[in-house]
């Protein structure tokens, strides 16, 4: 049994404790603004004790304890939190891209404003009426005709722009998933090196922290499940679908969905819904497929196209959406410039020559339908006749020489909405706008009697059309219709902000409790610094002390003898 | 619990960074004037300003078509006040002719006179506002009185047009603002019932000064004795339509003025309120960052020697 050499072993582990402890100190301090960053702190045990025996009059045996044992260097870090983080995280991307989305989106609607549809209509409708108090004036036909193609414009305009938005939201996801895929590439990497470095008994703190922050940055854009083995690696799920299989990965991919041009995200070649997707890739794709959704299905094109429908295909993945956008934009288009068409198509122009009245020569009905409109397909069918009678608007997309046409030419959507080439064409265009009434015309001679140029009768009933209830309710005019659906839209983008707003206080708040246990106090780094450096010139001392106790041992005795 | 500079940090940042955004939001608030930028600033509100807008134009407009349907209703006004003198000239003439005291150069002169007289009403008949001939029904950029009649199809049926022109002048309400020609000075074409007919006849027969005509005298005097009572029916009509759009006109300079006023209350920011929360914020603001700067920086370390 030696004391002597015992306790300098004692003293000399305890030096190394509070040598390993100070670099953990110094390791925390380094890293105290590291992104991710868990503070690691020192885990000592006490050393196995020896069995002494006592070397007086009565045996009896102790433990003397044999020094301290530094055993890992731990992080501090709750998994619990983490997952719980995760999951806020991806509701906040999600509700954050959703909100900026739709804000972008109403902003393209410019209302309230004078540059807005709201105030183009309703201009429209007082240019009628200023021309029912003076038909035979040139000048109130300019302007029916001028604010007519900013009615239109507008429309198209606003179409266009917010049919971008899908490709732009397309374009998002595609860097989206890139973006995923580099992080599975990531996480993968760091399982085999954090398994590696388990195998040979230690914690590999750095990495665990970078791989636990890539997976949070992973959850901002898909919603993850995640599974920590026995080995050290982390297992990464999409809805059961693994991402991080252990040491291999399976990454993300895009194929083309329904509508050709656009892209849906697919696990292993099979797509996976929005909802199952969650955080700012399910907000994009909802943006593109439901919010904005698809342009009305009269409108699109025959051709193998973006969105086409040939006859008797099948429908699914392009069916209307008929909450979206896009679509009810096209509802209010088609039945305004139906509305109006069916009105002028019944009235009478101030330049009668040339004008072909409803009836068999052109397959309209001779008087006025008491539905009100005529359909997208009697449009159509006048629209080929030899004898076309006289219509406001036009569809764009069946002007000579385009290559995609309507799978409804009859069927005037935003997107196609124009002023017809009879109305456009210079001065003799002014006089074919219709504003009085009816001619009749004689069942037998056929011959047609035009009422006077004074005749305002076309005219009034057009600028009454501002009050007048549409879209087959007994209360809805266009104005109607439309506010409400700006209306709720606004409520959309409301709640997503409130939605995202709540979300960003929340992950202020697990931000602040993951601070609590893994952030790192200078105060209490320093105040454990001066711990350990008591301790550590504890430890020299008594290696100070044993050392001239020993030496009196050793060299004061007499040598010999 | 267990706080770290970190969370004092971010803390701090988090709190400016709320007090800027709303500074922000006042600000802009207050350089635009309006309340409400886009839709969901507040969805029911734009909801209730669209809707007003659209009410607003749609009354000036209708307050725009009344002063159209004034000027026209003052202008056959004038034009029914002269050919009411006129037409009661040819009555004086016609008695006085009737009379057995006048001699045949009297009846003569009354008959040029008569003739005059005719041409006078013709062109009040042809009576034109801005280019339209007000008493042409819907044919109004023909003459209704021409000096020959059309002998063709399609220039008989340019005239007497019995069409009424209306116009919108409130929501579901409508005038018709025009008097006929057949109505007040008789049908033309094809015919023999104008006054103008009436007034040749008269001449003709003031000229001839035979004997057996003199009842036919007092057949036309009777004729025209009716035209006046048509004259004046149409007058009436003018003057009642003018005092029922001039009372609708008052009513809707002060609808436009109440509804300019909803509008703003929904649209416009309240400034007063805006700005003294502007203040109020900066204050906050300013107090926040003093609080800020004093906890973020000793540590133990200025401490330990």
């Amino acid at each position: 049994m030696d004391y002597g050499l015992y306790g300098l072993g004692l003293a000399y582990r305890g030096m190394v404790a509070a040598q390993a402890s100070l670099n953990t100190v110094a390791n925390n301090l380094a890293n105290a603004n590291t992104e991710g960053y868990s503070r690691q702190r020192v885990e000592a045990a006490p050393a196995p004790s020896t069995l002494v025996q006592s070397m007086g009059t009565e045996v009896s045996l102790s433990q003397l304890g044999g020094g301290v044992d530094v055993r890992k260097i731990i992080r501090n870090r709750d998994e619990f939190l983490d997952v719980r983080m995760r999951a806020e995280i991806t509701d906040e991307g999600y509700s954050t891209t959703l909100k900026e989305q739709i804000n972008f989106l109403e902003t393209q609607f410019q209302e309230p404003g004078p540059n807005g549809l709201s105030g183009v209509i309703s201009s429209y409708f007082s240019a009628w009426d200023q021309l029912a108090v003076n038909p035979e004036s040139s000048a109130a036909r300019s302007e029916v005709r001028q604010i007519g193609l900013s009615v239109a414009n507008t429309f198209r305009n606003l179409y266009d722009n917010i049919k971008k938005m899908r490709t732009e939201a397309d374009a998002q996801i595609s860097n989206a998933i890139v973006e995923v895929n580099a992080y599975i590439e990531q996480v993968v990497d760091l399982n085999k090196e954090i398994s590696a470095t388990r195998t040979l008994g230690s914690e590999p703190n750095s990495l665990m922290d970078r791989r636990d922050l890539i997976v949070e940055k992973m959850s901002r854009l898909v919603r993850v499940q995640t599974s920590l083995q026995e080995d050290g690696k982390l297992f990464v799920f999409i809805g059961g679908r693994a991402l991080v299989d252990g040491d291999k990965a399976e990454f993300l991919s895009q194929i083309p969905s329904a509508e050709k041009t656009l892209l849906d995200v697919a696990y292993r070649g099979a797509a996976i819904p929005a909802e199952g997707l969650g955080g700012k890739l399910h907000a994009l794709l909802e943006m593109r497929d439901s919010i904005i959704g698809r342009p009305a299905l009269a409108t699109r094109t025959n051709a193998d196209r973006e969105g086409g429908v040939a006859t008797g295909q099948a429908l699914a993945g392009l069916e209307d959406t008929t909450d979206g956008i896009l679509y009810q934009l096209d509802v209010l288009a088609n039945e305004f410039a139906a509305r109006v068409n069916t009105i002028h198509a019944y009235g009478s122009p101030l330049d009668t020559s040339g004008h072909n009245p409803p009836g068999a020569l052109n397959g309209l009905p001779s008087s006025r339908p008491s539905s009100g409109t005529l359909t997208p397909d009697q449009v159509e069918q006048a629209l080929a006749s030899a004898k076309k009678p006289n219509f406001f608007f036009a569809n764009a997309a069946t002007k000579p020489g385009m290559i995609l046409q309507p799978s409804k030419p009859g069927f005037i959507g935003a997107g196609q909405i124009d002023l017809s080439a009879d109305i456009l064409a210079g001065n003799a265009g002014l006089n074919r706008i219709a504003s009085g009434k009816a001619p009749t015309v004689d069942p037998v001679t056929g011959t047609a009697t035009y009422p006077g140029p004074g005749d305002n009768t076309a005219a009034k009933e057009i600028a009454l059309l501002r009050s007048t209830p549409m879209f087959g309710t007994a209360t809805e005019t266009f104005g109607d219709r439309y506010r409400t659906f700006l209306s709720d839209l606004g409520v959309k983008g409301q709640f997503s902000d409130r939605m995202a707003q709540n979300q960003l206080n929340l992950i202020e708040h697990l931000k602040a409790q993951r601070e609590q246990t893994s952030g790192v106090n200078f105060d209490q780094e320093m105040s454990d610094m001066v711990r350990y450096q008591h301790a550590y010139n504890a430890s020299a001392k008594i290696i100070n002390m044993l050392d001239q106790a020993l030496d009196k041992l050793i060299n004061g005795m007499p040598p010999g003898r | 619990m267990r706080v770290t500079n970190r969370m004092i940090t971010d803390n701090v940042f988090r709190n400016s960074s709320a007090h800027l955004e709303r500074l922000a939001t006042l600000q802009n608030q207050l350089a635009s004037g309006r309340r409400i930028e886009k839709p969901s600033d507040d969805p029911t509100g734009i909801n209730q300003i669209m809707l007003l807008d659209s009410v607003l134009k749609d009354q000036q407009q209708y307050s725009r078509n009344i002063d159209q349907v004034v000027t026209w209703l003052d202008t056959t006004d004038s034009a029914l006040g002269d050919a009411a003198n006129i037409v009661q000239r040819a009555r004086d003439l016609a008695v006085q002719g009737a009379s057995d005291t006048s001699s045949r150069e009297s009846r003569q002169a009354l008959a040029r006179e008569v003739l005059q007289i005719r041409d006078q009403l013709r062109g009040v008949a042809n009576t034109q506002l801005a280019g339209r001939y007000i008493f042409a029904g819907s044919q109004t950029v023909t003459e209704p009185y021409p000096d020959k009649k059309p002998t063709t199809a399609e220039g008989k049926s340019k005239l007497d047009s019995e069409d009424r022109l209306g116009v919108a002048i409130g929501p579901g309400l409508s005038i018709e603002y025009n008097q006929t020609g057949p109505d007040v000075f008789g049908k033309y074409v094809d015919s023999v019932d104008s006054i103008f007919e009436d007034l040749g006849d008269l001449a003709n027969i003031l000229s001839l000064s035979d004997d057996t005509t003199y009842g036919k005298i007092s057949d036309l005097i009777g004729n025209i004795d009716a035209r006046l009572t048509a004259i004046n029916d149409a007058r009436a009509d003018v003057g009642g339509k003018r005092n029922r759009v001039e009372l609708l006109a008052s009513r809707y300079n002060n609808l436009e003025v109440a509804l300019k006023d909803l509008k703003s209350s929904y649209q416009d920011a309240d400034i007063p309120a805006l700005i003294s929360d502007f203040t109020l914020t900066q204050q906050v603001y300013q107090s926040s960052l003093a609080a800020s700067a004093k906890i973020m920086q000793p540590t133990l370390m200025d401490f330990l020697r």
